[in-house]
């Protein structure tokens, strides 16, 4: 069972970076670098099986915060420019970017 | 061997469930998907063997984040629901994927094969909680700071927008 997570988080990994590039949505962009937590997460809990120990526990438990934290300020980043500029397309804060060069 | 088929099943789901985020056009339908892989995982962690990283897993991720992004896409009404995926972007991904997968297998096969592997027996709470406040005493209080500042940043944030408006 040991490989079958390795390889099971490697694939979740993958496509949430695809959903990271291929998406417009700031807030799907968001919900992907979750999921890539996640599966990094699945990675670490999987260190276990090579030695009994309780410290990927608590890597993980450590990561569960910075996650919470990172979702929090992101989304009042995101519900803010929302406000601002009515949109929370990707393509537009790229047209922006490109234009205030 | 049931134990083997439920990770199937789980894990099927958690990637076709990943597979739909990409291609769906409807927020709230990919996070109903990303609900569904939330919970998987959960159910991989307890198929792991670790009890309370599933209960976590359930409280913070699929309860708390879930919750926050559903109540963050209903707090914003003027902007569409909907999204096209960008299909060039998809394959520029898929390319990086496979970059990652590669080099990431490079690095890992060292570690892996100059392991042994063994099954583990349940961690108890109680060794959890002393290695955490024994050994990690500065990260908790780094990660608990994190969370402290994220809250001030946040109501700072959405203070000021509302005194603005």
């Amino acid at each position: 069972m040991n490989y079958e997570f390795l390889i099971l988080s490697f694939i979740l990994f993958c496509l949430s970076m695809i959903i990271f590039f291929s998406s417009k949505n700031l807030i799907i962009v968001l919900i992907s670098i979750e999921l890539m937590l996640n599966s990094l997460n699945i990675a670490i809990a999987n260190l276990s099986f090579f030695k009994y120990s309780a410290i990927p526990y608590v890597w993980i438990i450590l990561i569960f915060g910075i996650t919470a934290a990172e979702a929090a300020i992101g989304l009042s980043i995101i519900i803010l420019m929302a406000k601002k500029m009515k949109t929370i397309d990707t393509d537009f804060f790229s047209y922006i970017r490109e234009r205030y060069k | 061997m049931i134990e083997k088929l439920i990770f199937y099943f789980v894990s099927l789901i958690a990637v076709s469930s990943t597979v739909y985020v990409i291609f769906s056009k409807d927020m709230f339908k990919s996070f109903i998907a990303v609900f569904l892989v939330f919970l998987s995982t959960a159910v991989i962690y307890f198929l792991m063997g670790f009890a309370f990283l599933g209960v976590f897993q359930l409280i913070i991720y699929a309860g708390a984040i879930m919750v926050l992004f559903i109540t963050a896409m209903n707090s914003i009404p003027e902007t569409k629901k909907s999204y096209k995926t960008k299909h060039i972007s998809i394959l520029f991904s898929l390319f990086i994927s496979v970059l990652f997968v590669f080099l990431s297998w490079k690095a890992f096969k060292k570690t892996i094969y100059s392991l042994n592997f063994s099954y583990p027996q349940s961690v108890s709470f109680m060794e959890v909680s002393k290695k955490l406040f024994n050994d990690y005493p500065i990260q908790i209080e780094v990660v608990s700071l994190i969370l402290f500042v994220a809250a001030v940043i946040v109501y700072s944030f959405l203070k000021g927008e509302e005194n603005e408006l």
